[in-house]
């Protein structure tokens, strides 16, 4: 081996160990709770209550046996009947673990949303989310006329619920912690809200 | 001797002083100092240093602790009904730092939009305060969650009062924070670019006062600030003079003038601790060595003149870490099913399910008192006054709860 080699090779040797010694000594990342990703995807899929084409767009995860989330459901409508520049996208974000009637809940209203009655539907399920059950699913759909077939055959479909399971996805990969969570663009609030909290987080995030 | 040879012989050679190149480098640029007193010298204690206390030896109270001051306690393991029901998930993502407010909700912090929140057992979730901290990087509550202390990744800390919405900003080279019981003052560690200057501060949250009340030099990493619940210990210090035994330790409890209030002895490594409610006891873990490095459970009296008496080890093994005081002597753990030798050293390591046991610290009763049908890695738990329910994070750092009626 002539000396220009041997050199070459002292030095690759020395330098990949060090290497590896570096790699060895430094610390695993720990756990980062920090979501890449920070603002929702308005799907056509999404149910839209107000002003299609209005100014501000609010994204709100949502949860009709919340207690919390349906405040916030009557915050968003009496915002919306006063607000024309103000549009509403809802994405489900049930949890079966706290309230067992969470996710049947949210395909029914669904269903009703096949038949373009989505926010009534879901207005009406907050009002009673203690009393949930299937009479109650049904009582509701008769009440906005809903056809029966179709809202029962919907409501078997298993395609509503993978939809609804994309949508919890993506609150979970945007970090949402529960309903209810409304976003304006990247910005977030969660919980129970006032109109008047309502109203300065709005302004003040359209202003920012 | 062959060119094949000569080149791996060669190879092997360069090997190894590449190795002993990149051992120098770390011992002498990455290695831990040594303590400033670790060989069981006797120095002299000088008022307001750490670096007195963490190595003299002397104690001021008149209890002396030694290694044959223990009880082993044969815990009885016990059980009643035990409860199996899947813990109920109130968070769909992960929280930061919750903690069991006084009105039995649990105060977290969102790293998605920088907020402090609480959120009760049926998963409502209220706003604590408005104003947004993005980016924190370490939260630390006080005991009634009514202030925090927030360290971002650039170094600032900021004090907040959720109530007087107040918002205090503490020098940037001050790190870890802890709360005294009454939440009138919070201690900190000074951290310099000299680290002669290195200290222990003291300062009121209302950010009217501050004062330095020990030096901590190169022993900073040797210290750990835990303000006990009756505010008369700031902290600990792993300093102390070394031990006959292989594993044991001497580690002074720091007063509040930085003075040395006593020592404790504990029987391993890894020590870690949590004060029970009135501050009189402190229960801590440790790896054993004789237990082959396992996590055994302790507690140890460090009130008035009885400090680092009355030792007592639990049969229950786990860490501090996943315990919690309901009262004086009642305390909730989860407790991993399966652990191998070595665990103890490091409380990442565990691999194994949890299930939650009662432990009585009079008796050393432990009940096994709930196993969910579905494997769950505790953390961070806290059980309600009523000892009705019982609030952890899991593996993913979801907050759940699980009903102990």
């Amino acid at each position: 081996m002539n000396p220009r080699t041997r050199n070459g090779l002292i030095v690759i040797g020395i330098a990949l160990a060090l290497l590896a010694f570096f790699v060895f000594i430094t610390e695993p990342e720990g756990v980062t709770f920090t979501s890449e990703k920070n603002a929702p995807t308005v799907q056509d899929e999404d149910p839209h209550i107000g002003t299609e084409d209005a100014e501000i767009t609010l994204v709100f995860f949502g949860d009709a046996v919340s207690e919390a989330s349906g405040e916030v459901a009557g915050l968003l409508n009496r915002l919306l009947e006063n607000e024309t520049n103000i549009q509403v996208i809802f994405k489900d974000y049930p949890n079966n673990s706290l309230n067992e009637e969470s996710l049947a809940a949210a395909i029914a209203a669904r269903c009703a949303h096949a038949q373009d009655a989505f926010w009534e539907y879901h207005l009406a399920l907050t009002e009673q989310r203690e009393v949930l059950g299937e009479e109650v699913y049904t009582s509701i759909a008769e009440s906005l006329d809903l056809k029966e077939n179709s809202f029962k055959k919907c409501r078997e479909d298993l395609d509503i619920a993978s939809y609804i399971a994309d949508t919890i996805q993506e609150g979970q990969d945007l970090a949402v912690a529960g309903a209810p969570t409304l976003f304006l663009g990247s910005q977030r609030i969660s919980g129970s809200l006032s109109m008047n909290d309502l109203e300065v987080w709005i302004n003040s995030t359209v202003s920012e | 001797m062959n060119d094949r040879i000569r080149i791996i012989v060669g190879i092997l050679l360069l090997t190894i002083t590449a190795s002993f190149i990149a051992f120098i480098i770390y011992w002498f640029l990455f290695r831990n100092p040594p303590a400033i007193v670790d060989t069981g010298q006797e120095t002299e204690v000088t008022d307001n240093a750490v670096g007195g206390l963490t190595g003299s030896g002397e104690s001021d109270g008149t209890a002396t602790p030694d290694a044959a001051d223990q009880d082993d306690i044969d815990t009885l393991v016990g059980s009643e009904d035990v409860i199996t029901d899947t813990p109920v998930q109130l968070t769909s993502s992960p929280v930061t730092s919750a903690t069991l407010t006084a009105d039995g909700t649990v105060a977290y912090y969102d790293s998605g939009d920088g907020r402090f929140y609480t959120i009760d057992e049926n998963g409502n979730i209220v706003l604590l305060s408005s104003t947004q901290f993005p980016d924190a990087e370490t939260i630390v509550f006080s005991g009634d969650a009514e202030m925090v202390a927030i360290e971002f990744p650039d170094g600032s800390n900021v004090l907040y009062n959720f109530e007087e919405e107040e918002q205090i900003t503490m020098p940037s080279h001050w790190e870890e924070f802890s709360f005294s019981g009454d939440s009138d003052e919070v201690i900190s560690k000074n951290i310099t670019v000299d680290p002669s200057n290195n200290s222990l501060v003291v300062t009121s949250t209302d950010g009217s006062h501050t004062e330095i009340i020990a030096d901590l030099g190169t022993n900073a990493d040797k210290v750990t600030i835990d303000w006990s619940p009756d505010s008369d210990v700031v902290g600990f210090s792993q300093t102390g003079r070394a031990q006959t035994g292989f594993g044991r330790e001497q580690i002074f409890l720091i007063g509040t003038d930085g003075e040395a209030l006593g020592y404790i002895i504990v029987e391993g490594l890894a020590f870690s601790s949590s004060w029970s409610p009135s501050g009189d006891t402190l229960l801590y873990s440790v790896a054993d060595a004789s237990k082959d490095f396992r996590p055994t459970l302790w507690s140890v009296d460090v009130s008035g003149n009885d400090i680092g008496t009355d030792r007592d080890r639990y049969g229950i093994e786990t860490w501090v870490e996943k315990c919690t005081f309901q009262d004086e002597s009642t305390v909730y753990c989860a407790v991993p099913r399966e652990i191998e030798n070595n665990e103890g050293l490091d409380t990442d390591s565990i691999d194994s399910p949890d299930d939650v046991y009662r432990l009585d610290l009079d008796s050393g009763l432990a009940i096994l008192i709930a196993s969910p049908d579905l494997d769950y890695h505790m953390f961070n738990l806290s059980v309600t006054e009523d000892g009705e329910t019982l609030y952890f994070t899991n593996e993913r750092g979801y907050l759940n709860r699980i009903s102990l009626q």
